[in-house]
């Protein structure tokens, strides 16, 4: 009896106890972080990523200086910078829907739809200081004052602003593309010289070397491959007499190659006219006007077929590239191992990878490990890596004689910084963004991320000389190029977005051929032999015409 | 007096004790409850509704759109690129796991309970899948393919290149043999599980009649087995349109497309970061149209497994 009794108190005791473990999993698990109850908080979230958060920290101490006698609220003194790095729980449909109920007051991420964000209220305008003109600075055009809306390209604005009003601003625009390793090229010889041969060196002042793609002489490009042809006969030394891999890449994600295929395809065309297969608006360097109407003619464009042939080249002898670069489990960390590795340890070593513009930041640990493998001659900062232009079309088998001249870089990632609408420090945050925008600002973040940002700005000598080989080789570039660096993703065409599904062929990287789609395009090339670069771009017309055009829908 | 106000005590201790033990239950159910309402029955209603309606793509708003998101689906089924590989993978996916799959998990687990020699080891090594987590399989899978395989076939003087996992002309049929091997032990452990409740006298008088172990699987154990086996078979069928043969975890939503079945076709549609919603409403359709043709060929099957199935108890 008693036992009974006993038996009866326990199950009661352990269904109490369960009862509250089920009420605890009701209560979400926030992080828990120390804040100064004398100071005002202003929470900022930050798209954990290859562009690191080091430069936030930065801005971080710079702002709580200035605010430090400063009294935003009753009672409390001065501000702190609360920086929250997420991933995924910072993008796509999930950030919106939990931006309502976020501590977060600003955000610097990816992968947000923005217009959708607008749609639903999350995004604060923030018109007022996007137009406000308060930074003077002689950024190469006298000293003037400007406003944010003043240091950016109108097709991004047109972007960011919707309605008449401002809603965002463009965060980072790493450059995508090939990067090589410099003391490779120098140590082997592999720059052109000025009678067309390879065999320079960068190293020996006695070699004259080529102009490289910019056509001129004396800038950072001398010696590199002029035209695609030369490319491929520096592929093709490469592997023959000189024992190297020319070329790595992550199997594992797929937007590097992408990316690479579009920043040929805009270098092709030029900045204006590929930018009008975003915009669908516009008139193309020979004169056609683009419009709604008739932007199906866009799909003639020859940088398409040049896009093709590239990616098709680049995989036609499986020797040009590392053996793993299709591998699934290859990721993009293993891909940046193998390249900085290689030169100090492996009998052929890899000279160029395909990544984006971040990637010597995020690479940071694996210089270390170098190091540690090797010696500190292998150290990040005794390196030097750089951008390689992508060279012009001419004379290049089955593409017609590139005719644009100028330099475009590309950046497809899809990244944006705003204030949430329910923040209740909407004006701290503001001044943050505001502060995160100065000259001094941009530059100081290129400097400490190595990641240009697509606005004009001009780099102070000590934050340009805090910066490696590389990180200048990008800045000397898209300072070159007027910070016009194409944003793959800012598509601001009302018809594209309207009709998602009918233009998911429009992009050079996708295809339906004979009703097989491939996804990819070197990947598709790799796996396909018999697939041609012509097929490939006579698609675009198949499936993009005045037919399929009026009722857009695909054949 | 007395009696009666101890009647009227018992009486109030009685009801506050139901009181007592209603509250207790309502404080225990009514969160999953709550859960229920809108993890399930709100969700469901919601995309109901949105497979008649799309989205306005200046607003984000949801607007009024009729019957075009199945005609739309249904279009596509027949015409657009690539699908005919969506169904023939979710065939073929379907056929393996009744054809293949069921049969040897039927006959594994049943030399597993007939003690065959080994079946101790063979026990522990077919069961580990289960108690690992699935991603670290991915993982130790992927590697295996695409260093394992080919190091393999390098000492075995085998010519090999690539990877069984890149090349879009193998990905499927490597992702299907993963999905049999590793749901194996799934369905052995529910075969093996009743396949012990079988009496053992009645395999006794079956030896006594001379049944030999092949005789005993046919004529005892798989009837015997029989309800487990149909409600595999009827869960198989419901789950035709959803089987995403672990596509996701293997690729995200980057798989190639001729290793997509119906299932992974609609979730790669809305996992996307951006540009998702506006597919939500034919997502919802499809998902609705699976519905309407799952839910009677599962009832069927059921009737018809009850009708046609054999008749053993125990």
């Amino acid at each position: 009896m008693l036992l009974e009794v006993m038996m009866k108190k326990l199950v009661r005791i352990l269904s109490v106890i369960l009862c509250l473990f089920i009420g605890a999993s009701m209560v979400a698990c926030s992080p828990s972080e120390k804040i100064d109850k004398t100071k005002t908080q202003l929470y900022v979230g930050v798209y954990r990523g290859g562009i690191g958060e080091d430069w936030l920290y930065e801005f971080k101490s710079q702002f709580q200086e200035l605010y430090k006698d400063i009294s935003i609220e009753e009672g409390k003194k001065g501000i702190e910078v609360i920086v929250r790095p997420y991933k995924d729980e910072i993008t796509g449909v999930q950030l919106l829907s939990t931006m309502p109920s976020a501590i977060e007051d600003v955000y610097f991420t990816q992968d947000v739809d923005f217009a959708q964000g607008v749609a639903k209220g999350v995004f604060e305008d923030i018109t007022d200081i996007v137009t406000e003109k308060y930074d003077t600075v002689d950024i190469g055009e006298g000293e003037k004052t400007y406003s944010i809306e003043d240091k950016i390209e109108q097709y991004v604005l047109d972007y960011f602003k919707i309605n008449g009003k401002y809603y965002g601003l463009p965060f980072a625009a790493p450059v995508y593309g090939m990067m090589y390793d410099v003391d490779l090229f120098a140590e082997r010889n592999l720059y052109y010289l000025e009678n067309g041969k390879i065999g320079g060196s960068i190293d020996n002042p006695d070699d004259v070397l080529s102009a490289g793609p910019d056509g001129e002489k004396g800038t950072f490009d001398d010696g590199l491959p002029s035209t695609w042809n030369e490319l491929i006969a520096l592929f093709d030394l490469m592997i023959s007499k000189k024992s190297i891999t020319p070329i790595n890449w992550s199997g594992q994600h797929n937007y590097q190659r992408n990316s690479f295929t579009r920043a040929v395809w805009a270098n092709y065309e030029g900045f204006n006219d590929y930018i009008i297969n975003n915009t669908l608006n516009g008139t193309l360097r020979n004169g056609t006007v683009i419009n709604d109407d008739n932007a199906y003619l866009l799909v003639n464009e020859e940088g398409r077929m040049a896009a093709a042939k590239a990616s098709y080249d680049l995989v036609k002898d499986k020797k040009y590239f590392y053996d793993t670069s299709f591998y699934q489990t290859y990721s993009n960390v293993m891909a940046m191992e193998d390249f900085l590795i290689s030169r100090p340890s492996w009998d052929k070593p890899i000279a160029m990878i395909l990544e984006g513009g971040y990637w010597e930041n995020e690479a940071k640990d694996i210089f270390k490990d170098v190091v540690d493998q090797t010696s500190e001659e292998y150290a990040r900062e005794n390196r030097r890596f750089s951008y390689m232009p992508v060279p012009k079309f001419i004379g290049t088998d089955g593409v017609k004689d590139q005719t644009n001249d100028e330099q475009v870089l590309v950046s497809t990632l899809d990244s944006l910084c705003f204030i949430n609408a329910a923040s209740s420090k909407k004006q701290l945050a503001k001044d943050f963004i505001k502060f995160v925008h100065t000259n001094a600002s941009l530059s100081k973040f290129n400097s400490i991320s190595g990641v240009t940002r697509a606005y004009k700005y001009k780099m102070t000598k000590s934050d340009y000389d805090h910066m490696s080989y590389y990180q200048k080789s990008v800045y000397d570039m898209a300072e070159k190029a007027n910070f016009k660096i194409v944003q793959g993703s800012y598509v601001t065409s009302r018809t594209r977005k309207q009709y998602n599904d009918y233009f998911k062929y429009w992009e050079a990287n996708k295809v339906s051929i004979n009703r097989t789609e491939y996804d990819e395009i070197m990947k598709s090339f790799n796996n396909n032999p018999e697939l041609t670069p012509a097929q490939w771009f006579n698609s675009f017309k198949l499936n993009y015409n005045s037919a399929t055009w009026a009722n857009k829908k695909l054949p | 007096m007395s009696q009666q106000s101890s009647a009227i005590r018992i009486e109030r201790n009685k009801s506050r004790a139901k009181w007592r033990t209603r509250g207790f239950l309502v404080s225990v159910w009514i969160y999953p409850i709550i859960l229920f309402a809108i993890l399930y029955v709100y969700i469901n209603f919601r995309s109901f509704l949105m497979a008649f309606q799309k989205v306005n793509t200046d607003t984000y708003e949801f607007e009024w759109y009729g019957v075009n998101n199945f005609i739309n689906f249904i279009s596509d089924l027949t015409k657009a690129d690539n699908m005919r590989f969506v169904v023939t993978n979710t065939l073929v996916a379907f056929g393996a796991g009744l054809l293949i799959s069921m049969p040897i998990s039927i006959l594994i687990s049943y030399f597993l309970y007939k003690k065959i020699y080994l079946s101790g080891i063979l026990n522990g090594v077919l069961f580990l899948p289960t108690i690992i987590s699935a991603i670290v399989w991915v993982i130790l899978f992927k590697y295996f393919v695409e260093y394992g395989v080919p190091a393999l076939c390098k000492s075995l003087n085998i010519n090999y290149s690539g990877s069984l996992l890149s090349d879009p002309n193998k990905q499927f049929g490597t992702i299907l043999f993963y999905n049999m091997w590793l749901g194996l032990p799934g369905s052995m452990l529910i075969y093996l599980g009743t396949m012990t409740r079988i009496p053992a006298s009645l395999v006794e008088a079956g030896k006594l009649d001379g049944m030999g172990i092949m005789r005993e699987l046919f004529s005892v154990t798989i009837p015997l087995s029989f309800p487990v086996i149909s409600v595999t078979l009827i869960t198989s069928i419901a789950g035709f349109f959803t089987n995403q043969l672990n596509l996701y975890a293997f690729f995200q939503e980057f798989a190639d497309f001729r290793s997509y079945t119906l299932g992974y076709y609609l979730f790669a549609l809305v996992i996307r970061k951006t540009d998702t919603i506006q597919l939500y409403p034919y997502a919802s359709a499809a998902g609705l149209l699976f519905t309407v043709v799952a839910v009677p060929l599962t009832l069927l099957t059921k009737w018809a497994l009850e009708k046609f199935g054999p008749d053993a108890e125990f």
